[in-house]
């Protein structure tokens, strides 16, 4: 689908914790996409746009029309982003850029992949979820696929009963939720997303990875990786800071 | 020909191809995975690469006067980056 300006209307905003948002965002027209690209948003009369991943699913071919996209907000930074979505209303229009960003699953490695492994951190989970999703309900890819997030606090967290869905629904994924500042009775993994991937138990030459987060993450779970035996080519990575 | 100057810093680029996407004849992602300018297009669609530019690495400016097109203050670019 060729990049194009779309007038959408927000359905809803969903507050998923503390600082983030969930925005619907609904369009006249199904939408065809790739899992893990992003959109341009126009927010403010200057010109200025953010980018934001979307978390879900594009129009599929089974029948499965969709005409709108979620994108997550952190609204921590309090920018121009931030604001304009904290000030813009259920039912008023937004213009869209979309569909942008070569983030999303080669499907031709699929071929020679054992394992996809998932990495992120913070709201770098957003274009992944839905990467995943389309992997094992879509295209009911039958390899591993392994997520890692890290966040720091159990109370920033969200999504987890839905990603705890797909463990339970598909036996080929596995998810570890990693925090780095976990209360004492945190029953899950304590540290950081390399803590756990160091450990993980595959075959590392089979791997493809996906990361996403905080550059200073991605960098080095590209050199933990790379020293594991993945191929760099079978590195597929975003940053964003 | 077109009055535009592009910069675009490679330090910000993150290679994600939204430039090329808008673009195309004018902006492509080169074999180090970084943006450059590679044509010329249409002046609307090159401030626009630049206004998508997930990291704002892309600064436009008038050949003949100097003026700065994009971004259009030093604030806008980077610092608050809450997106994505």
């Amino acid at each position: 689908m060729a990049v194009k300006k779309l007038i959408g209307t927000i359905e809803y905003k969903d507050n998923l914790a503390g600082n983030v948002w969930l925005v619907r965002i609904k369009f006249d027209e199904d939408l065809y996409f790739s899992a893990g690209q992003y959109v341009s948003v126009k927010v403010s009369e200057e010109g200025e746009r953010r980018s934001y991943s979307i978390a879900s699913l594009p129009s599929v071919v089974n029948g499965d029309k969709r005409d709108y996209i979620d994108i997550v907000v952190d609204i921590t930074p309090m920018g121009v982003g931030s604001k304009f979505f904290l000030n813009t209303k259920v039912n008023e229009k937004v213009e869209v850029m979309g569909f942008l960003g070569k983030f999303t699953v080669d499907e031709i490695s699929l071929e020679e992949t054992d394992t996809l492994l998932f990495v992120a951190n913070g709201t770098g989970i957003v274009p992944l979820k839905p990467m995943i999703e389309n992997l094992l309900e879509v295209k009911s890819f039958k390899g591993k696929v392994i997520l890692v997030w890290g966040m720091r606090k159990e109370e920033d967290l969200y999504w987890t009963e839905e990603i705890e869905r797909l463990t339970r629904d598909f036996d080929n994924f596995s998810f570890e939720m990693v925090l780095s500042i976990p209360d004492d009775d945190w029953p899950g993994n304590r540290g950081h997303v390399g803590d756990v991937i160091k450990d993980l138990n595959i075959k590392w030459q089979k791997v493809r990875a996906y990361l996403c987060g905080a550059p200073e993450m991605v960098e080095e779970m590209e050199g933990l990786l790379v020293a594991k035996g993945v191929d760099n080519n079978n590195i597929v990575h975003e940053k964003f800071g | 020909m077109s009055k535009l100057l592009i910069k675009i810093d490679a330090n910000k680029c993150i290679g994600c191809g939204s430039c090329e996407s808008v673009a195309e004849s004018i902006f492509r992602v080169n074999a180090k995975g970084k943006a450059e300018v590679w044509g010329e297009g249409d002046d609307e669609q090159a401030i626009l690469a630049a206004q998508v530019c997930p990291t704002s690495a892309i600064e436009i400016k008038n050949s003949e006067t100097g003026e700065i097109i994009w971004p259009k203050s030093k604030q806008q670019k980077g610092g608050d980056n809450d997106e994505k």
